[in-house]
């Protein structure tokens, strides 16, 4: 008696089992899935329902907020009145004297962050990767400005600075430099970098980021370059600097955008002032806001969601962020 | 009862029925009660701060109100207390007014009230002159003048002040003497003289904070000028920036920080560094109001026996900052509820409920009272002594922060330390304030 011909691959693969054989017609009724469409079709309620709460919360957060920012900044709305203007508050935010100020305070601050505050930071993460004698207790203590919420930080900075008994003027006092004292924080020359020293100096975070990743780099690469002669500043220039390209974008990256929305330390320290030296974009925005002015502080807000996309957009394309060297 | 029909056991069908009733008994007891409770006027109350913490006394006294008020007027009013209004409270308001919800009785400011009264519509907040003119007893018990913060565009009265403050000079008579001074200069000269004297034993002449503090000084100079405290009393409006008194008083205050009479960190915006060198002694003189006293002066962070060395005073010139605080607005829409709300206020402008105010936040009333002797022992001699001293003086006026919007402050904070410096002219700096005015009114 000749064999049972299969009629499918299945059923080849199977053998000659009959039990099994008679489940072919059935599986033909079915369209042929693989096997992820099959998982899909048979958990999506489940998966629909798993993220419900997620998509909830994401429009209630992210999608109305930003629906209302963008809906408002084309209207004067205030406590009266929701009004449509056009571009009205947009050619205003242009004209405005006090916005450019803020426009370029925030891109000193932004300067100040990607030429000091990243650049020392990989220097003090290359060196404490050496693993110099107590690099650990340093790199606690670099860190240890992260575990302090920004504003109890800045607060503490007020002190530092004030004018009658801040540590920086006893200090100068001390060393017998006290032509130098001032009132760092409201003399409209020194606000800005005073300012700015309170977080360009706190890179503790960002060196933790960049330790990580020289961590990752094969010891071989080092290990090839010294076979070639190359010095140790040589092998950090030409290999471990080339191979942070992806960390260090993306180091750039949060910080542009953190300058961008940098309220804190100028709000605690200055409000702004004086003279509106230290004023922000995002400062300058709740200021906007705070008067009642909301349709013109959401066009400040729109301003800064595109000048968050066009940041994020020339960063990726500079540094290729996620691009691996072949 | 679907169930029960289906051949349930006898026993279940009366457990049916008599849960049945039992329903019936509670809902027409409901009734009964929400017949009576028809008769009493609920109405609601809301403040910046009304819930009762023992941290703020205001806060404390204002809930303590509504609890007499509830007690007194049992079974026929019953005013019921919101959570605190959410900051920015002026907002908060406005938003209220926008939905035509405010609470039938509110605490706010005399600016806020006339932007309130142009938010929801004419007659949303009720005119107070018609009755106070018509109860000629209660008008008159009022300090004069005390109703003008309050006034609407139309003349009406707004709001009853929940108080009658006044905020004078702190000064220290023993660095005083250290400088052959013995008494509180009267004139602006002589005050000057005296800051060079004090500045010379190596003392900070006057504390200042960059806002509070020295925006006082600011309006006492303005308010002691010919035509200055008319200013003030209407509001500093754009116009008013460019008006001899307020350039004046804004170059003389600037003269204080160019000679060297002030603290070396005179632009923080923080009271504290205002206050600490004169709760030290290194400081001769700070403006601030009579509550300095209680939590500065005889607090912990004070030198040992400030109280016995310090004394309090009208500006120089002749002049001293009235404040009225905030005042009791009604936004209640029915008739019913109107005439409950205007008790409420009669209430608390009462001699006992204001005597019960006065204990409990060292505050004194919008009503004109006379103390007798036990009651002057419990009050604060220094406070007390000013108070009946206003009465008398040449000049008095409100205090800047009620001729100004809000937001008027940050402005100032932000520009006062340039302009100090020489980075504005007097006429830039003010025409920045007179913008201010204009956007934030």
């Amino acid at each position: 008696m000749a064999a049972p011909r299969p009629t499918t691959d299945v059923v080849g693969a199977l053998g000659t089992d009959r039990r099994l054989l008679r489940l072919e017609p059935a599986a033909r009724s079915t369209p042929r899935l693989r096997p992820r469409e099959r998982v899909s079709r048979g958990m999506g309620p489940g998966i629909a329902l798993s993220l419900l709460p997620a998509l909830v919360l994401f429009g209630t957060f992210f999608v109305i907020p930003f629906v209302v920012l963008v809906y408002t900044a084309f209207h004067k709305w205030d406590v009266v009145e929701l009004s449509y203007v056009g571009l009205g508050n947009f050619r205003f935010l242009f004209e405005d004297p006090v916005f450019w100020q803020a426009l370029r305070n925030t891109g000193i601050y932004a300067a100040l962050g990607v030429f000091v505050h990243v650049p020392l930071a990989c220097v003090v993460a290359i060196i404490l990767s050496q693993k110099p004698k107590g690099w650990r207790l340093f790199r606690v203590v670099f860190f240890l400005p992260n575990v302090v919420s920004f504003v109890a930080f800045a607060t503490v900075f007020l002190v530092v600075y004030n004018a009658r008994y801040g540590l920086l003027n006893q200090v100068l006092d001390y060393v017998g430099v006290e032509s130098l004292q001032r009132d760092w924080l409201f003399d409209v020359k020194t606000a800005l970098p005073a300012v700015a020293a309170t977080y360009v100096f706190a890179i503790g975070a960002i060196m933790l980021l960049v330790m990580a990743e020289i961590a990752s780099i094969p010891r071989e690469l080092y290990e090839a370059a010294e076979v070639d002669g190359a010095s140790r500043l040589q092998r950090h220039l030409y290999v471990t600097v080339p191979l942070l390209r992806n960390v260090i974008g993306t180091i750039v990256l949060l910080s542009l955008i953190g300058t961008l929305a940098l309220f804190d330390a100028a709000y605690v320290l200055t409000s702004g002032g004086p003279n509106n030296a230290t004023l922000t974009v995002s400062l300058y925005a709740f200021q906007n806001y705070v008067i009642g002015d909301w349709g013109y502080a959401n066009a400040v807000g729109c301003f800064i969601v595109v000048s968050g996309l066009f940041v994020i957009l020339t960063v990726r394309r500079i540094f290729r962020i996620g691009e691996r060297d072949v | 009862m679907r169930w029960a029909s289906r051949g349930a056991s006898k026993g279940s069908r009366l457990a049916v029925a008599l849960m049945a009733a039992a329903l019936i008994a509670v809902a027409s007891g409901s009734a009964s009660r929400a017949a009576h409770q028809g008769n009493v006027i609920t109405l609601t109350i809301g403040a910046d701060t009304i819930t009762n913490v023992t941290t703020n006394t205001f806060a404390k006294y204002r809930n303590q109100s509504v609890v007499d008020f509830n007690k007194k007027y049992a079974g026929r009013i019953q005013i019921k207390i919101l959570p605190n209004l959410a900051a920015p409270p002026d907002q908060t308001l406005s938003r209220m007014a926008l939905r035509r919800s405010l609470p039938d009785i509110f605490l706010t400011s005399g600016a806020v009230l006339r932007k309130l009264s142009g938010v929801g519509g004419r007659g949303t907040i009720m005119d107070l002159a018609p009755h106070l003119r018509r109860d000629k007893k209660w008008m008159s018990s009022f300090h004069p003048g005390i109703f003008d913060h309050f006034r609407g565009s139309r003349g009406g009265i707004l709001a009853v002040p929940e108080e009658r403050d006044v905020i004078g000079v702190f000064w220290n008579k023993e660095l005083f003497r250290k400088a052959g001074i013995s008494t509180f200069p009267t004139t602006w000269s002589a005050f000057e003289q005296a800051l060079a004297r004090l500045k010379a034993t190596g003392v900070i002449p006057v504390a200042m904070d960059g806002d509070w503090s020295t925006l006082l000084w600011w309006a006492n100079y303005i308010g002691t000028q010919p035509g200055g405290a008319d200013l003030l009393e209407a509001g500093l409006t754009p116009a008013a920036f460019s008006k001899a008194p307020v350039v004046r008083a804004t170059e003389w205050v600037k003269r204080l920080h160019t000679s060297g009479y002030v603290n070396q960190d005179a632009f923080t915006g923080n009271f504290a560094n205002a206050e600490t060198p004169f709760l030290t002694d290194q400081a001769a003189i700070l403006a601030n109001g009579p509550w300095e006293v209680p939590y500065g002066i005889k607090g912990p962070n004070a030198s040992t026996d400030l109280y016995s060395r310090v004394d309090y005073a009208p500006s120089p010139g002749s002049g001293i900052i009235v404040v009225p605080g905030q005042g009791w607005a009604i936004a209640a829409k029915t008739p019913a509820k109107r005439a409950a709300a205007l008790l409420y206020l009669r209430f608390i402008t009462t001699r006992a409920q204001v005597w019960k105010r006065l204990l409990i936040t060292a505050s004194f009333p919008m009503i004109k009272m006379k103390f007798t002797a036990a009651q002057k022992a419990k009050l604060e001699p220094l406070t007390l002594r000013l108070v009946e001293k206003s009465t008398t003086l040449k000049h008095v006026y409100p205090a800047y922060f009620q001729a100004t919007p809000a937001g008027f402050n940050t402005v100032w904070k932000n520009y006062w330390p340039a302009y100090v410096q020489g980075q504005l002219t007097t006429r830039d700096f003010l025409a920045r304030l007179a913008d201010a005015v204009k956007q934030g009114s």
